[in-house]
């Protein structure tokens, strides 16, 4: 046994170190960054006369206040409501855009298994482990009980939604024209940890016992004994070399939608552009209206006001609108 | 060569087309034959190897030599335009380190066939020897596929200082690398046979020439395939700089031989090893090293040397020749006995064991060939590591 092996015992502490620096300075970055407009996407009826009807989907697609955008933003986080709405377009279709719902069915599968795994993986962590863990490992093995160990639908679920993910950016012309290295990358530390954590579950069986006490010092902080690090099978190195890796990826991938999603201007942002000033954080003097400091430029001639009311506006578009009232405001579409 | 070079369009291939499909099929079907191999491998152990007490080394560890050589070598064409500021040779620079890459997953995964049990890959860890080779190559060899990653990363970032920076330091790390490979057969200083300081810079050299020589072909097949236009000059340039490698190799082997001839400890054996048919290593000397390289360099300096065929066979013919190569540079100094203590008598008797091997070796090691090379094949598809025009530009203009 060589000291050497401690390497193990410090790449965790490294790995978080990045990770937490990584995305706090992310998230600081994002949520300095200015919202110059006000661009909320709608799908939804806003709210206008009593008489239209308006929806609790409604009030969800078309928030009109903060606390409908919050709502908004948990239906978005843990149900993907956008991406269930995602359509692709096919020109060859004959310009119909084609169901790909599929791709928020394995999205959906994929996260909440992993959800579970991470879940699951608290018995390694924990001594004695919590009802609730053991419970969701019994419920989690309740379909597999026929082999030893019983075989846990979520690893196998995330595996087959990983392998629909990869294989998406892989396979179809579209995607993988616009897929990116990084995209491949972090696709594939999954795949590498999944693929381990399964071959030590079910075919190269570990002893867990030593991974749980190796575990158990990374987070007690106690540095592990030699005897521990010596019996550490090498595929469990192989899993946790990558999970470590992978943590410390995180902040600079793709993956950080997890905290970006939050800040989506397009998501978070109440639909009420029309009831409330939105101010633009980069105007120096936000007190006088824009109109009030430039003015608005119709035929050459600059208009000033404080707010755009009808003798402004009358004065702007004189010619149009005195031409309107001259046909006794018919308005004749242009052929 | 100035900083006013026009912008290159890396761009993914199709790869819709039933060649392409047939031609990843065959290295898939390769790699599974491997794979098949090394399954019997682990159920029966290395029994079904040709290896045995006096050699335990043999065309795997060749593979490994071979595989990281390949790998540095590719390296270094990759970083023609970030350390060399040979800008027109940045049409290579992805898919050079994208192969080396490749190339050193697969060396490692020689020397993890090699071992026999897969949970001896940890042993380097567990009983770390600072004062080993063998315990430093491991840490070698993983650093520089990560050097390899993320210098591919920064160019497909396009990050231009950082591309450079890593350009030069993953250079520097390929010479370390291969020079640690050079240094397991060289430093092994009982056995007259491995002991050679010429045997490092002898590993670079060929290292060059066996990246360019697998890279030149690649290269004019990929183009010609994906009907990509590309100019023969360019790669006419980069043969140029191997046939120099082939005659520096010839060189050094001529330096060795005398030199392993003349001393006390190994002339006979060695004599033995040129004369004897008693194991295959005369016929891989004199055919394949030696041979191959000097049909190579006719090819390369007769009249036809410009032609496409000419280019391709030259390349190929290097690649098989520093393959034989490292095959006598490994083999024969076990096949050979040599002195176990010098300066006291062995009870010993002088007998040569030969080596041959065996089928699963082969499958393994054309596995791992394949593996590289459907790792390129799909690489190409899904990463932009190809241009879309292979041709020297030049102020602007394009050269015809």
């Amino acid at each position: 046994m060589s000291e050497i092996m401690y390497i193990f015992y410090i790449l965790p502490y490294v790995a978080f170190a990045i990770f937490i620096v990584g995305v706090i300075y992310r998230i600081i970055n994002w949520a300095n960054s200015a919202v110059p407009l006000k661009v909320p996407t709608t799908a939804g009826q806003q709210p206008t006369f009593n008489f239209i009807r308006r929806t609790w989907v409604d009030k969800i697609d078309s928030p009109s206040n903060k606390f409908w955008a919050f709502i908004r933003m948990l239906f978005e986080v843990f149900l993907f409501r956008s991406l269930f709405r995602n359509t692709k377009y096919y020109v060859e279709k004959g310009g119909k855009n084609a169901d790909t719902r599929w791709l928020w069915l394995f999205a959906m599968l994929f996260h909440y298994s992993l959800l579970i795994i991470v879940i699951r993986h608290l018995r390694f962590f924990t001594n004695p482990t919590p009802k609730f863990v053991s419970t969701i490992e019994y419920l989690d093995g309740l379909v597999g009980v026929a082999i030893v160990p019983p075989l846990l639908m979520t690893g196998v679920i995330a595996l087959v939604a990983l392998a629909f993910l990869w294989g998406r950016r892989i396979f179809l012309a579209k995607e993988r024209s616009i897929s990116l290295p990084s995209d491949h990358l972090i696709l594939f530390f999954m795949a590498v940890i999944l693929v381990s954590g399964l071959l030590m579950r079910y075919i190269v069986k570990v002893d867990l016992s030593y991974v749980k006490m190796f575990a158990l010092s990374i987070i007690t902080f106690h540095p592990p004994s030699p005897e521990v690090l010596n019996n550490l099978h090498w595929l469990f190195l192989i899993h946790f070399t990558f999970v470590c890796i992978t943590i410390a990826y995180l902040p600079f991938s793709k993956v950080m939608h997890f905290a970006g999603v939050w800040f989506s201007p397009t998501r978070n942002m109440p639909n009420d552009n029309r009831r409330k000033r939105h101010v633009n954080p980069w105007d120096p003097n936000p007190e006088v209206p824009i109109l009030a400091r430039v003015g608005i430029v119709v035929d050459g001639q600059v208009f000033k006001s404080k707010k755009l009311d009808w003798n402004t506006y009358y004065e702007m578009y004189k010619d149009q609108l005195d031409e309107i009232a001259e046909n006794n405001y018919t308005i004749k579409p242009e052929l | 060569m100035g900083a006013e070079v026009p912008k290159i369009d890396f761009k993914k291939i199709e790869g819709s087309s039933p060649g392409y499909y047939a031609i990843c099929a065959i290295w898939l079907i390769i790699c599974l034959i491997g794979v098949y191999a090394y399954y019997l491998q682990w159920i029966y152990g290395e029994q079904l190897t040709g290896l045995n007490n006096q050699v335990p080394w043999g065309f795997g560890i060749a593979a490994v030599c071979y595989l990281i050589g390949a790998s540095a070598g590719s390296l270094i064409v990759s970083a023609l335009s970030g350390v060399f500021e040979k800008e027109e040779f940045k049409i290579f620079s992805r898919s050079a380190a994208f192969f080396a890459a490749a190339m050193i997953v697969a060396a490692m995964g020689a020397i993890f066939t090699d071992i026999g049990n897969p949970a001896n890959s940890i042993n380097f860890l567990i009983h770390f020897n600072p004062t080993s080779i063998f315990s430093w190559n491991a840490f070698l060899y993983s650093s520089y596929f990560v050097v390899c990653v993320v210098y591919l990363l920064a160019q497909f970032e396009e990050k231009k200082f950082l591309t450079r920076c890593i350009a030069v330091f993953a250079v520097g790390w390929a010479i370390l690398v291969h020079s640690g490979t050079g240094g397991i057969i060289g430093f092994i200083y009982s056995n007259d046979f491995y002991h050679s300081s010429l045997t490092v810079p002898l590993f670079i050299v060929s290292a060059i020439a066996s990246g360019l020589g697998l890279l030149i072909p690649t290269y004019i097949l990929t183009f010609k395939w994906t009907k990509r236009e590309y100019d023969l000059d360019l790669l006419w340039t980069l043969t140029k700089i191997m046939g120099a490698m082939v005659i520096l190799l010839i060189y050094c082997f001529i330096v060795e031989g005398f030199e392993k001839g003349y001393m006390p400890a190994s002339h006979e054996a060695f004599l033995r090893m040129i004369t004897s048919p008693e194991t295959p290593e005369v016929y891989v000397y004199w055919i394949g090293q030696i041979g191959l390289m000097f049909l190579a360099l006719a090819i390369m300096l007769s009249p036809f040397r410009k032609r496409e065929w000419a280019i391709i066979t030259a390349g190929l013919l290097v690649a098989v020749a520093v393959f034989c190569e490292r095959y006598t540079l490994v083999v024969p100094g076990l096949s050979y006995p040599y002195d176990i203590f010098p300066g006291y008598e062995v009870v010993k008797p002088f007998h040569i064991v030969p080596y041959y091997p065996s089928w699963t070796e082969w499958a393994i090691v054309l596995a791992l060939f394949a593996g590289a090379y459907l790792a390129y094949c799909i690489g190409i598809k899904i990463f932009a590591l190809l241009p879309e025009k292979a041709v020297k530009i030049e102020k602007g203009e394009v050269k015809k």
